[in-house]
């Protein structure tokens, strides 16, 4: 099958997902309160994650196709990181998702708010399949990049959990290039965290 | 759309936003935003960067902020959807408020409220300052919020530059860039705005490197090549022009941009590039706000001159009940050498006169355009006539001599050029001349009736103005003040602003005229 057919069918998905996800969020909203609640809050958060996969899937696409360029914008990082939190849809059993205080915080930074935010609900989907009982963001200004992580408190890499295809780690890979600054490139780092669980940091220039 | 529009109001309720006006079009959007204008204007506009007629989002802001529709506290979101994000954000430096990728929940909508009232409240003084015409004082007041280390710098900084800019005080709007710059290497509507303060400062050649650079950096920046035409048409190189306005046209085609193309088209001579360019034009704003009849008459001239008759009476059937009498003079004129062309001699002649009749009322554009049909039909001595009535209407307006000289050597009249246009502008400075050289010996009373008489006849003439208003402000200056010529000084004034909008020496003759105001309000409160 053709590349450009199959983006086109994607795409035509991708729509339909997005009336879809509006119609969940409508009954969840109607929902609410009634027996309900919880199925409708579930149905929602599915439909939400399904056409975020999709948009994933579509914008890697794009950057194998022709690159991904991002759009640099100064925005105030814990506003930010606040905002991409408050945005979430998730599941009723997910666990808690807290932000941290951040540290040595810029006043503001220029990075693609969109694709930025694409790479951390991925990073807070793949996160919520290990957490025990809370995934935390943050960021901090290190070495001259601004790092925005999301840490949880599960059994850290390499542990077994259900198979993932990958697309988030490459999704965000392809987001951390699309920064520049001068010579420096933006870059993922995923490591253990001393105190246990995983961590994903997502470095700027 | 109309569901979207529906969840967007649910969304904007959620958020106890409750007074909501939806339109569902760009004609609809500014018919409300209009009404709105004078009473109570909008606080907030959300608008769909595909609009699905021949007007989109970008468009309509920019015609809604050019128009100072709005106030500048006024947030407006772009909704765009994710495939067409990078181009929508990445073209325009005419940016809006904050873009929102579609589908987007309440709550992102409420966080990016949030932020933009925090925003608000950080620039509240300093845009109030703005939009009540004190640039000096709204300067002041982001330079605070710069130095303050706020999340706001780099707008506050932006914002700085835009009021220096406005005050034409372009070194230290460059200075301003330059900081930005400082901040972060490479941003691109700092880099933009720094070769454009050095364009205004009269630096071409830097200005023009500079703006190359950011062109080149940012290909689909379509400001840049904006800038870069501006630059080649100020030295001369209209051919350039031309190239870079090809350029701005092709990454966001806009019937503006491809009427700017099909302006300078038709002063290179280029005239299937004009061609294509107007035929957009009429094509895109065919059912839009933003139609403009003299479209259809520069379209007609150019099938007229491209030896195309019939389409270029065509064209303009559809305006021909455009009741404006510039546009009927022109459509007339366009009429008159069509008929000719095609061979229908009564038609031509009825309607070169209803040209002839109609030119009396109307500018100087209109009066070439008649001029080019009589001679067309022989009325030689009548286009003479309009040729100089339009030099000397606006003696100082290049483009327009310039197109006058392309009337007299279209027309194989290139020998008429000293006497119909160099000798009258050499006439029309001497007025001016003579009038300023009185002033400076001190006999104003002279100079003014001089000046007074010269701008009873050539009501719109720049240059003519402009000596009117330095004369009575002088006078104003040195005799103190008297009502009578300072309403004078007023009129001429507004004129001028209504002709060359933010012209540098008519921005330095209001402000010196405010002074004289406040002189004397002083001295009578003494």
């Amino acid at each position: 099958m053709k590349d450009a057919l199959v983006a086109t069918v994607v795409h035509d998905l991708k729509n339909a997902l997005s009336s879809l996800t509006s119609s969940t969020g409508d009954i969840a909203g109607r929902a609410a309160g009634s027996e309900l609640e919880l199925d409708a809050t579930r149905l929602h958060a599915t439909t939400v994650a399904l056409s975020q996969r999709l948009v994933g899937f579509l914008t890697v696409y794009r950057s194998a196709q022709a690159g991904l360029s991002a759009q640099l914008r100064d925005h105030t990082p814990e506003d930010f990181l606040r905002e991409v939190a408050a945005g979430l849809v998730l599941p009723p059993e997910a666990v808690g998702i807290n932000v941290a205080e951040c540290e040595d915080g810029a006043p503001f930074w220029f990075f693609d708010d969109y694709l930025t935010r694409m790479a951390l609900e991925a990073a807070v989907h793949n996160a919520l399949r290990f957490a025990r009982s809370e995934v935390v963001l943050a960021c901090a200004v290190r070495n001259g990049f601004l790092v925005f992580s999301v840490a949880d408190d599960g059994p850290g890499l390499g542990a077994d959990a259900e198979p993932s295809t990958g697309l988030g780690t490459v999704l965000c890979q392809a987001i951390a290039r699309a920064h520049t600054h001068g010579e420096r490139t933006g870059k993922v780092v995923l490591r253990n965290r001393p105190e246990g669980g995983a961590l994903f940091e997502l470095w700027l220039p | 759309m109309p569901e979207m529009r529906a969840n967007l109001r649910a969304q904007l309720q959620q958020l106890s936003l409750r007074e909501v006006t939806q339109a569902s079009s760009a004609k609809e959007a500014l018919k409300a935003i209009s009404e709105q204008a004078s009473a109570r204007p909008f606080d907030l506009v959300m608008c769909d960067y595909n609009l699905g007629g021949d007007t989109n989002g970008q468009q309509l802001l920019e015609h809604v902020r050019g128009k100072n529709l709005l106030l500048p506290l006024t947030i407006w979101f772009m909704v765009t959807a994710e495939s067409s994000y990078d181009y929508v954000a990445s073209a325009s430096d005419f940016a809006p408020d904050d873009y929102l990728i579609k589908p987007f929940t309440a709550a992102n909508l409420e966080s990016r409220l949030m932020r933009h009232f925090e925003r608000q409240d950080a620039f509240g003084p300093a845009l109030k300052k703005m939009a009540g015409g004190d640039l000096e004082g709204a300067a002041a007041e982001f330079s605070r919020v710069v130095e303050a280390g706020s999340k706001f710098t780099m707008d506050a900084l932006r914002l700085k530059a835009r009021s220096l800019t406005g005050l034409n005080r372009h070194n230290e709007a460059k200075a301003v860039f330059a900081q930005a710059l400082s901040i972060r290497q490479g941003v691109p509507w700092a880099e933009l705005g720094f070769a454009r303060a050095l364009r205004d400062a009269g630096d071409l050649d830097k200005a023009s490197a500079a703006a190359t650079a950011v062109a080149l950096a940012n290909p689909t920046l379509v400001g840049a090549h904006e800038l870069l035409a501006e630059i080649h048409q100020a030295r001369g190189d209209e051919s350039e022009a031309l190239e870079a306005l090809g350029r701005v046209e092709s990454i966001v085609p806009s019937a503006k941009r491809s009427r700017a193309l099909g302006e300078m088209a038709v002063r290179v001579g280029n005239m299937e590039v004009a061609k294509t360019a107007y035929a957009k034009v009429v094509a895109a704003t065919r059912s839009s706000v933003t139609r403009n009849p003299y479209d259809n008459a520069a379209l007609a001239q150019i099938y007229l001159d491209t030896g195309d008759s019939a389409k270029a009476l065509e064209v303009l059937k559809p305006v021909q009940s455009h009741g404006e009498t510039g546009f009927q003079s022109v459509a007339a004129a366009v009429q008159a050498r069509a008929h000719r062309e095609m061979g229908n001699g009564k038609a031509a002649t009825a309607a070169l006169e209803r040209a002839l009749q109609l030119a009396k009322d109307a500018g100087p554009e209109a009066a070439l355009a008649v001029s080019k049909a009589c001679f067309a039909l022989g009325k030689d001595a009548e286009g003479e006539r309009l040729v100089t009535a339009a030099v000397r209407a606006n003696h100082e307006d290049e483009q327009l001599l310039a197109s006058a000289r392309k009337v007299l050597k279209d027309a194989g009249r290139e020998e008429g050029t000293s006497r119909l246009v160099d000798a009258q502008v050499q006439e029309m400075l001497g007025l001016t001349e003579r009038a300023l050289a009185l002033a400076k010996k001190a006999e104003l009373g002279e100079a003014q009736a001089i000046i007074a008489e010269a701008v009873a006849g050539l009501p719109n003439n720049v240059g003519v103005l402009v000596a009117a208003a330095q004369i009575n402000l002088l006078f104003l200056s040195q005799r103190g003040l008297d009502v009578e010529v300072a309403t004078r000084v007023r009129g001429y004034l507004e004129t001028l602003e209504k002709l060359v909008p933010g012209a540098e020496r008519v921005v330095k003759m209001a402000a010196f005229f405010k002074e004289l105001l406040l002189k004397s309000r002083a001295g009578a409160g003494a």
